[in-house]
């Protein structure tokens, strides 16, 4: 029951944040001398339209006019923006006028979900591990091996990595695994090593220092008293509790890896939220830019709620209020 | 019928400013033994000072174009190749290092200041200046800073100085959540309470109880926050937003680099590889800091 | 009381490596706990009480040499056993409990799972069996609502209940020796007559030795037969309780017994015996109570005094224990 009103009270909090996210880059966006609207920018996107059917050209054009209620006061157009925006009636973008944001969202947005996912599975289930045995066998040379192989990877950001990744699999060994395009299980094995090879660098050093933290606790000693076996130790009660502390840390780097497959969509050009969010930028495509960036906000926000629920699973001294 | 036995005394006490320094010679003997930590702070000064001379000894100006030796591989005249208009990658590059230390610093120093300033009002004012700065927070929390710096780039333009802008506003509010946190749980928290009831000015707080305390963690917080920059700022490159060409940087470097990768792959091994090298060598630093001065904790 | 000896160490060394020194925590200490005996170590903190008998189990940390000439329990010889035997030995022939039981319960396992695990650990119990036997053993302990409680987490108990688990946890494998390594001093007064007062039934009841370590001389005198008293490393002093209360014989032992008189008068701040104890960097060669002791001539200052009989079940390591006690008395 506490629980369920926790969940309601954070929805509704993650409700108002992306309100006034979407408001606040609406009027920065609007402010822009020049730059939100332009008749001359969508006319340009639609110039055999208007050869063709000069009508139906004339009807896009005015309900642009009228969806984005330019002659209306300021905080109207921002009201009444917001509503469309979490209503999910995004509307056409300038650039591609004749088709609806959504319909572009709808192919863009499960490949970013997929490159985000796949990126913190394969942190969390490669970093983890790696954590524990650089725990385990901290101060030798198998625990320097891994931190600074981790250190690199929480380093170096994914543009970078990527950007070496198509120079070694496009220029000294190609052939091996295509670095471009999506589709395929081969073309996402790249991007998905891009970001995810950052996220096991996060993971890795925060599983090591808490599980280096936790095997101080006096309960790893009564564990190790009422001679339970070491294995036992380890898992049941050193990892248990040292995933806890993880848990804590690992929200901030898994909203960084939605950032980052922006960066990563445009290296390998996959026809992601990342993608479209350089095509929306570039041509000042406001209705486009605010709507990616809603979106991967939107991801960002409800990582940070699983992970905080997550928790609270995981620990029980936490009381979700 | 229950006994204790006296136990440990502690020392004396030892005059203030003798512990103080010696406390800095301690974290610099403690950074030194850091190996890894002292190869970073090398490239980072190196970085630094190539900076500061860059533009002079660059061989060209970033802008000079040279077409009859476009995209031509390293030589001895362009010991780092040319682009697509016949830049000299190597001056490209010294122009690169200066302009993105110049974007990345002042920007941090200003968040840092902004944020410092905000965070200890908030924590030594308290109540409903607090509770308002902290709401602002949680937004700028909420809302990925990269997200807010492409809209802000978009809207007040791509140069140096409208990048340092947008940096400072996304980066002002980590350091403001920091110091105030830390203000709120200072040890000596009673005795602040004290002195603000005895009428003491916010300034004279801050310098005599909140700054000794703090001063490590901000410097801490303020080596990480650098090379944050540094990423942010070329990651704008990469869906085109970046410092505005024909300035050049990193970003823009490695994004042109990209569709050229397989007819000319100097271009890319060059800015990305030193820009690797450099990020890494910052955190180097970063954490060889926090293990230095905050011997105890940390992660 | 001397029955068959249920565990006998001699020469127990310790030493740990802390950065470029050696801390000579443990240095030659000798003693038995008989069937159905109960024992008390006091000492200062950084006497070398907990390392001692850390040390027969396995279970000192950091960088620790331990040398030891014999320790038998029951049929085994401790210091010859594997890794894996005496983890076998540890919690099923021979019971801890530590200090804080707050943090020395695991927080993010329900207790009975905690209490259980050490039945299952030595598959002393089927999962079943293990399941009714640990609210048996809650029930014992004095937990009620034993079938609630078993699914709670430590931090919805109190700190005298999380001790009582710490004791469910620790006699689940009916262990003929417990070990309590200052098992009240993180508790409140009332709350550690409580538990001192469940140890003693549970002992009355099992037939099972303890072996109770505390800097607190009022609670050994009140609950042990008998007490070694350690300094430094060593012990000075050993004898039944009567014997203690009667007659102490070590310098030190007497400044304990004049710490707990000195309580009763309110008011006064409490200072046993002037100086600190020693942190010993090296192998004792003299007595180490010496600087601190009224009595100390110079053969204390230059010769190690051997702990040997000043009357039957009562040693002494002190060179002049007889004057002492004649100038003390």
């Amino acid at each position: 029951m506490q629980t369920a009103w926790y969940v309601v009270k954070r929805l509704f909090t993650m409700l108002v944040t992306i309100c006034v996210i979407i408001a606040v880059s609406y009027i920065l966006m609007y402010l822009s001398p020049g730059s939100f609207f332009s008749v001359a920018t969508i006319a340009s996107a639609m110039s055999t339209l208007e050869v063709e059917n000069p009508k139906l050209y004339q009807e896009y054009i005015n309900s642009f006019l009228s969806r984005y209620g330019l002659n209306q006061p300021l905080w109207h157009q921002v009201l009444q923006y917001v509503w469309h925006s979490i209503t999910f009636n995004f509307g056409n973008s300038f650039t591609y006028p004749t088709v609806p944001i959504i319909n572009q969202l709808k192919t863009a947005f499960p490949i970013s979900a997929e490159l985000a996912f796949g990126a913190v599975v394969l942190g969390v289930v490669v970093g983890i591990p790696l954590g524990i045995l650089a725990a385990l066998y901290r101060n030798t040379w198998v625990d320097s091996v891994l931190t600074s192989v981790s250190m690199i990877g929480q380093a170096i950001p994914a543009f970078v990595t990527a950007v070496f990744m198509v120079l070694i699999f496009g220029v000294y060994i190609p052939g091996v695994l295509p670095i471009n395009g999506w589709g395929t299980p081969q073309q996402a094995i790249l991007p998905i090593l891009a970001l995810g090879l950052g996220n096991i660098g996060v993971v890795t050093r925060y599983m090591r220092g808490s599980l280096i933290e936790t095997l101080r606790q006096d309960y790893m000693r009564t564990a190790e008293a009422k001679g339970v076996k070491y294995w036992s130790r380890i898992l049941r009660h050193g990892v248990r509790n040292s995933l806890v502390a993880l848990m804590t840390v690992i929200g901030p780097a898994f909203g960084f890896t939605v950032v980052s497959t922006v960066w990563v969509e445009n290296i390998f050009s996959i026809p992601g939220l990342g993608s479209l969010m350089a095509t929306a930028f570039v041509n000042k495509d406001v209705p486009l830019a605010i709507t990616d960036v809603f979106i991967l906000a939107l991801l960002i926000l409800v990582t940070n709620f699983l992970v905080d629920i997550g928790y609270s699973i995981l620990d029980p001294r936490v009381h979700l209020t | 019928m229950i006994a204790r036995i006296a136990v440990n005394q502690q020392p004396g006490n030892v005059p203030r400013t003798a512990r103080k320094r010696s406390q800095w010679l301690l974290a610099w003997d403690r950074y030194k033994q850091n190996k890894v930590a002292v190869a970073g702070l090398v490239w980072v000064v190196i970085f630094f000072i190539f900076g500061v001379i860059g533009p002079w000894v660059a061989p060209s100006s970033y802008a000079t174009t040279n077409y009859l030796m476009a995209n031509h591989p390293p030589t001895w005249a362009y010991p780092m190749g040319t682009d697509s208009l016949g830049h000299n990658m190597l001056s490209e590059m010294l122009f690169s290092v200066r302009y993105a230390l110049e974007i990345a610093v002042f920007a941090s120093l200003a968040a840092f200041l902004l944020g410092t300033i905000l965070g200890l009002w908030a924590g030594l004012k308290g109540g409903l200046a607090d509770t308002i700065l902290m709401r602002v927070v949680d937004f700028f929390f909420a809302f990925p800073a990269y997200f807010l710096d492409l809209i802000l780039v978009t809207k007040f333009g791509r140069g140096l100085g409208p990048m340092i802008f947008a940096l400072a506003v996304t980066g002002w509010a980590g350091y403001a959540r920091l110091i105030r946190g830390l203000v709120l749980g200072m040890r000596n928290g009673e005795m602040v309470e004290a002195a603000n009831a005895l009428g003491a000015s916010p300034l004279h707080l801050a310098r005599k109880y909140v700054f000794p305390n703090v001063v490590s963690n901000m410097i801490i917080a303020l080596a990480f926050g650098i090379p944050s920059d540094l990423t942010v700022q070329a990651a704008l490159s990469v869906v085109g937003m970046g410092l505005n060409p024909p300035l050049p940087s990193f970003g823009n470097m490695i994004a042109a680099a990209g569709s050229n990768v397989l007819g000319y792959p100097w271009l890319m091994y060059w800015p990305a590889g030193i820009f690797a090298i450099t990020l890494l060598s910052f955190l180097f630093v970063a954490d060889g800091l926090q293990e230095a001065l905050n011997p105890k904790g940390g992660s | 009381m001397a029955d068959q000896p249920l565990l006998t160490v001699e020469s127990l060394y310790t030493r740990f490596k802390r950065g470029t020194d050696t801390i000579y925590a443990v240095n030659g200490v000798s003693f038995s706990v008989s069937a159905g005996e109960v024992v008390g170590v006091v000492g200062e903190s950084g006497s070398g009480k907990s390392v001692t008998m850390m040390s027969l189990l396995g279970l000192v940390r950091g960088r620790a040499t331990v040398d030891v000439k014999r320790a038998t329990f029951k049929k085994w010889e401790l210091p010859r056993l594997t890794p894996r035997q005496l983890e076998d030995i540890r919690g099923r022939e021979i019971g801890v409990i530590f200090q804080d039981p707050m943090t020395s319960l695991n927080p993010v396992m329900r207790v009975g799972d905690q209490v259980m695990e050490a039945m299952l650990a030595h598959q002393y119990a089927t999962p079943r069996a293990a399941f009714n036997r640990t609210l048996d053993l809650l029930r014992e302990v004095g937990i009620p609502d034993a079938v609630q409680r078993f699914r709670n987490y430590p931090h919805e108990f109190s700190g005298g209940m999380r001790q009582r688990i710490m004791i469910a946890m620790a006699i689940a494998c009916e262990p003929d020796l417990l070990i309590a390594d200052e098992p009240t001093t993180a508790l409140d007064v009332t709350v550690q007559m409580q538990i001192l007062a469940l140890l003693q039934e549970l002992r009355e009841r099992r037939h099972m030795s303890i072996v109770i370590i505390t800097h607190d001389f009022g609670v050994a005198t009140n609950f042990c037969d008998r007490i070694l008293v350690m300094y430094a490393g060593r012990i000075v002093e050993s004898a039944a309780v009567a014997e203690f209360v009667a007659q102490p014989a070590h310098p030190y032992t007497i400044g304990l017994r004049s710490s707990i008189l000195e309580i009763g008068s309110r008011g006064r701040p409490l200072s046993p015996i002037p100086g600190l104890p020693p942190t010993v960097t090296e192998p004792p060669k003299n007595c180490s109570f010496a600087p601190r002791c009224p009595y100390a001539i110079d053969r204390c200052r230059e010769e190690l005094p051997e702990l040997r009989v000043l009357s039957p079940g009562h040693e002494v390591a002190c060179h002049r224990a007889e004057e002492v006690i004649s100038l003390a008395g």
